[in-house]
């Protein structure tokens, strides 16, 4: 069943040229590409049933609204979440943090409490609650990497030391967008709960390379996108345990979150729909159940084991050049960042580009990690279900002109 | 499209730049004259986090010295360095005119639009440097006063 040379025909874009050579997509992290099913299930929302939902007494809207809300069950269920109503969406990973920040901690963050996040965060995760602990006076703590060099690691064991009384979250990531560092999820919500600390976990990368099962797992809030793990862009969601929604005042106001409205005041809708003001993205939540099936299929599992072949093979790989170095966690499995010695990643990328390689250069919108690196920037490989060893191939002929070109 | 190769960007005269940049590191400050003025402005490149301070002395309205400093990409990196020689000797009236279309006559090369902001961070720094100056020595009497009131009539 899993053949990655067989699956690419099942993604469209994978055919296509970039600079006369065939496109080889190794920027996975920063989003997946569609399977048809996909793309066939967006187009026929707009040409079959396109309405709002939640609205209209007609066929329309009634179709709509039932296939929304399936997808709502579908992504419970692929989580292995007690009920619907633990399901958000938002329109990405970074709205689905606001959510919280602006919500849960709003309400819950004061001059005395703490939270604490990870140097490891993307900036979705990061800025939220250092703007949230700048505005209530309150201190962000922040996990450090470990003092080692190669390879890159979190020092969970400060955490012991990190987390107090006051302490009322953790945020953390659950897959390092650079390094590929999979921190010990099951000991930090361990930790924090026996600390009486909540935990959110930023899954925009675990989520496309982990069966994630939220009772398991026992997070309070994990916050992940669609367009990560082959679903379209514009869609987020946002799963957290039922007794913190409805604890939760609302984040947006306006459309579709309400019971009833008067001059003066008004009753909320119960949950989920109290975190949904305004149309939703009802195509981009109906097509991503056909990820999801594509994902099941799979079964992620399988995904799991070839991504992390592949940086196995790929890391073996670059060893070999004595100019590279790396800054990639010893787990990660599918993420693998690098820099060449007196060659900007920049550079990289725009030659790999001319062999139709796509990859990405750039801080991956963590400056606070990048600061700690003391780099401007690394070049980061990652891929998905469709990626094969030809790809480290045409990677590796790819990094031996940019050295010739350079040197 | 026609396909580009390697060679149209990664030029033989952009890679000397990068690797042998003209006027890099930092302007000492403690050796501005009395009628001269050093000028300081950095931008960044959200992009890819790379950022070029640029540092310009004038002296009776003519760029006297220039100097970048900081990290970037070979085109970035080249830009700022042909930039620096191309301006040395010039006006600020020259400065403040200055387009950018010849930022990328002086780049000889076809500059992609994800590229645009590598070829142009050491021109919007040095741009900066006239007219939102991080730092300015010596320093202004007052905010409202152009940094290089004295020495150009017209602020830009």
């Amino acid at each position: 069943m899993f053949n990655p040379q067989k699956l690419k025909k099942d993604f469209p874009i994978l055919s296509r040229k970039i600079n006369g050579h065939p496109l080889i997509y190794l920027d996975n992290a920063a989003t997946t590409q569609k399977p048809k099913t996909v793309i066939d299930a967006f187009k026929n929302y707009y040409e079959n049933s396109a309405a709002n939902v939640h609205r209209g007494i007609h066929t329309l809207s009634e179709e709509s609204s039932e296939q929304y809300e399936n997808a709502r069950k579908k992504v419970a269920k692929f989580l292995n979440a007690k009920s619907p109503n633990e399901i958000i969406f938002t329109r990405n990973t970074t709205e689905s943090i606001n959510l919280v920040a602006y919500s849960w901690g709003e309400t819950n963050i004061g001059k005395n409490d703490e939270i604490i996040t990870s140097i490891l965060e993307h900036h979705s995760n990061f800025i939220p609650w250092q703007q949230l602990c700048n505005k209530k006076n309150t201190k962000l703590k922040i996990i450090p990497l470990k003092k080692t060099t190669a390879p890159l690691s979190l020092d969970i064991s400060a955490l012991e030391k990190l987390i107090t009384k006051k302490t009322h979250l953790i945020a953390i990531t659950g897959m390092s967008n650079v390094t590929g560092e999979k921190p010990d999820l099951k000991k930090i919500v361990k930790l924090a709960h026996q600390n009486n600390t909540l935990v959110l976990i930023d899954a925009a990368q675990l989520a496309a390379h982990e069966q994630i099962d939220v009772q398991k797992l026992d997070a309070d809030f994990i916050a992940f996108s669609a367009h990560k793990m082959l679903g379209p862009t514009g869609l987020g969601v946002l799963y957290a345990k039922e007794k913190l929604l409805q604890a939760m005042p609302p984040f947006l106001l306006g459309g579709g979150m309400i019971k009833e409205v008067t001059k003066t005041r008004t009753i909320f809708a119960d949950i989920p729909q109290k975190f949904e003001a305004g149309t939703p993205n009802i195509a981009a939540a109906i097509s991503f159940t056909k990820a999801l099936d594509y994902l099941e299929k799979m079964d992620l599992n399988n995904i799991q084991k070839h991504t992390e072949n592949l940086s196995r093979l790929l890391i073996t790989r670059l060893k070999k050049y004595p100019q590279i170095s790396l800054q990639t966690a010893e787990n990660s499995n599918g993420i693998v960042s690098f820099t060449l010695k007196n060659i900007h990643p920049h550079d990289i990328s725009e030659i790999f580009n001319k062999h139709g390689i796509a990859i990405r250069a750039g801080h991956h919108c963590c400056h606070p990690l990048m600061q700690d690196l003391k780099l401007a920037a690394t070049a980061r490989i990652s891929f998905y279900l469709y990626n094969t060893e030809d790809d480290i191939e045409a990677v590796c002929k790819a990094l031996n002109k940019v050295i010739e070109i350079f040197n | 499209m026609p396909i580009q190769t390697m060679d149209d960007l990664y030029t033989e005269i952009i890679l000397d730049h990068f690797k042998n940049p003209k006027n890099k590191g930092q302007i000492d400050a403690s050796k501005i004259s009395k009628n001269e003025i050093l000028l300081t402005a950095t931008e960044y490149n959200p992009a890819c986090g790379d950022k070029v301070t640029m540092q310009i002395v004038i002296k009776n309205g003519t760029i006297e010295k220039i100097a970048f400093f900081g990290e970037g990409c070979a085109i970035s990196q080249a830009a700022s360095s042909m930039l620096t020689e191309h301006l040395k000797g010039k006006t600020l009236e020259y400065l403040s005119k200055m387009k950018t279309e010849e930022i990328y006559k002086l780049l000889q090369i076809p500059i992609s639009p994800a590229r645009v902001k590598c070829a142009l961070l050491g021109f919007i720094a040095v741009k900066n440097a006239i007219s939102q100056p991080t730092e300015c020595i010596p320093k202004r009497r007052s905010e409202a006063e152009s940094p290089y009131s004295h020495f150009y009539p017209k602020a830009p």
